[in-house]
């Protein structure tokens, strides 16, 4: 079963178009939702959530339409922010009894351990903590109150790679449960990618691809050769090319590369910046 | 078990995965009958996508040298000495074919290839 499910999605605002946009997350699997800023990322979050109102298309979150969804489905998603909105003045103890009286499946020996485990400090103020740490406390909020789908919305941007490592560990932990689903929105991923199983790229409010990962790393690859021997490949072989004074670097379909061209693993930030910089 | 997954290594990751694996069986590293991590296990353990070990285990177990008991888990398939072999001399021809293309490079003939095969058989005897 699909935990989201997102089909023709549109929405219009002044100067930026959201167009039939597509994708799907089953059961027990990380998809990559990535696109650089004004892609449209945090337009399909806030309609996912809720917070703004679709013009066209269907949204089903476990199975059920958006407009039909009662508070348990609600109660079973997560949103994760870079920026936690509680009061400053709050300590993580303030914050708890506040969350306690939200969430009917809070599970306050989980998020003890959360808090432990990530070395955050209950009697610490929401002010005192750094960005790294509040990102942790929102994710040690999500996971104690059972929800099912996880999303992060640029959430990991600017934590350093501990941080980054240690956030790696826990969704993976998430998902051992094969009923969980993540939605990782970044305009960077980095070592991000390695967790995802897929990934939908979006480009000026389209879906440029929306595929499993490991399918795409084995349909692209990067090729470094001067000019004039790139233009001695099949011009269909190749996606995109950079030129610049001293060098070209080239995105190839890699079955379509003759044998004698050197070809290297590509990253699927290789692919976005490629598909970003158009124009062959 | 230990598994190395390295960036710098051209193929993909569950390439890299069911080729240590393979070798840690025809080794005898990986005993007969002995139990797998679960396909997320080993995902949460090495920091990769879910998809890309269910991948690497579906390709092993094609190939003969898992087994996979739903609802159960995956376990090094029972000694099966044809396709041990079998996948023995797939590594050994492809192995001499890497020979062969180093000589040819370096000017070498074919006779002379011959000669030397043969000389080291000889000798190994």
């Amino acid at each position: 079963m699909s935990i989201l499910e997102v089909k023709n999605l549109c929405k219009s605002y002044k100067g930026f178009d959201l167009n039939n946009v597509s994708f799907d997350i089953s059961e027990g699997t990380i998809m990559g939702l990535i696109g650089e800023n004004g892609a449209g990322k945090s337009t399909i979050i806030n309609i996912i959530t809720n917070a703004v109102h679709k013009d066209s298309g269907t949204v089903k979150l476990f199975g059920v339409d958006l407009e039909n969804c009662n508070s348990d489905i609600w109660n079973s998603i997560a949103v994760v922010q870079a920026d936690c909105g509680f009061p400053e003045e709050l300590t993580i103890k303030n914050a708890e009894s506040v969350l306690k009286g939200i969430y009917k499946n809070w599970d306050s020996g989980k998020f003890e351990s959360y808090i432990n485990k990530l070395g955050l400090d209950f009697k610490k103020k929401i002010k005192s903590l750094s960005t790294g740490m509040k990102m942790k406390l929102e994710l040690a909020i999500a996971l104690s109150h059972s929800a099912k789908l996880l999303i992060l919305d640029e959430a990991t941007n600017g934590l350093d790679f501990m941080a980054r490592n240690e956030i790696l560990d826990i969704l993976m932990d998430f998902i051992q449960d094969e009923s969980c689903g993540v939605l990782l929105a970044s305009h960077i991923i980095e070592d991000m990618e390695r967790i995802c199983d897929y990934i939908t790229f979006i480009h000026n409010g389209n879906v440029v691809f929306s595929e499993n990962k490991d399918d795409l790393l084995d349909k692209y690859a990067i090729i470094n050769i001067d000019e004039n021997k790139l233009s001695e490949l099949d011009s269909k072989a190749v996606v995109y090319t950079d030129k610049t004074q001293y060098s070209s670097k080239a995105l190839v379909y890699r079955n379509q590369i003759p044998s004698g061209f050197e070809t290297e693993k590509t990253t699927i930030q290789d692919i976005m910046y490629f598909y970003m910089k158009g124009g062959k | 078990m230990n598994i190395v997954i390295s960036n710098k290594d051209d193929r993909p990751i569950y390439e890299q995965i069911t080729s240590q694996m393979k070798n840690m069986i025809l080794s005898g590293k990986l005993e007969e009958g002995s139990q797998l991590p679960s396909i997320r296990a080993l995902a949460k353990d090495l920091r990769i996508s879910v998809i890309t070990t269910k991948r690497a285990y579906e390709e092993l177990e094609r190939d003969g040298f898992i087994i996979t008991v739903a609802g159960k888990g995956s376990y090094v398939a029972e000694n099966n000495s044809a396709v041990l072999k079998e996948e023995k001399m797939k590594q050994l021809e492809e192995n001499v074919r890497r020979l062969i293309e180093e000589a040819y490079n370096s000017g070498i003939s074919k006779k002379e290839v011959k000669e030397i095969f043969d000389i080291c058989l000889e000798e190994y005897r």
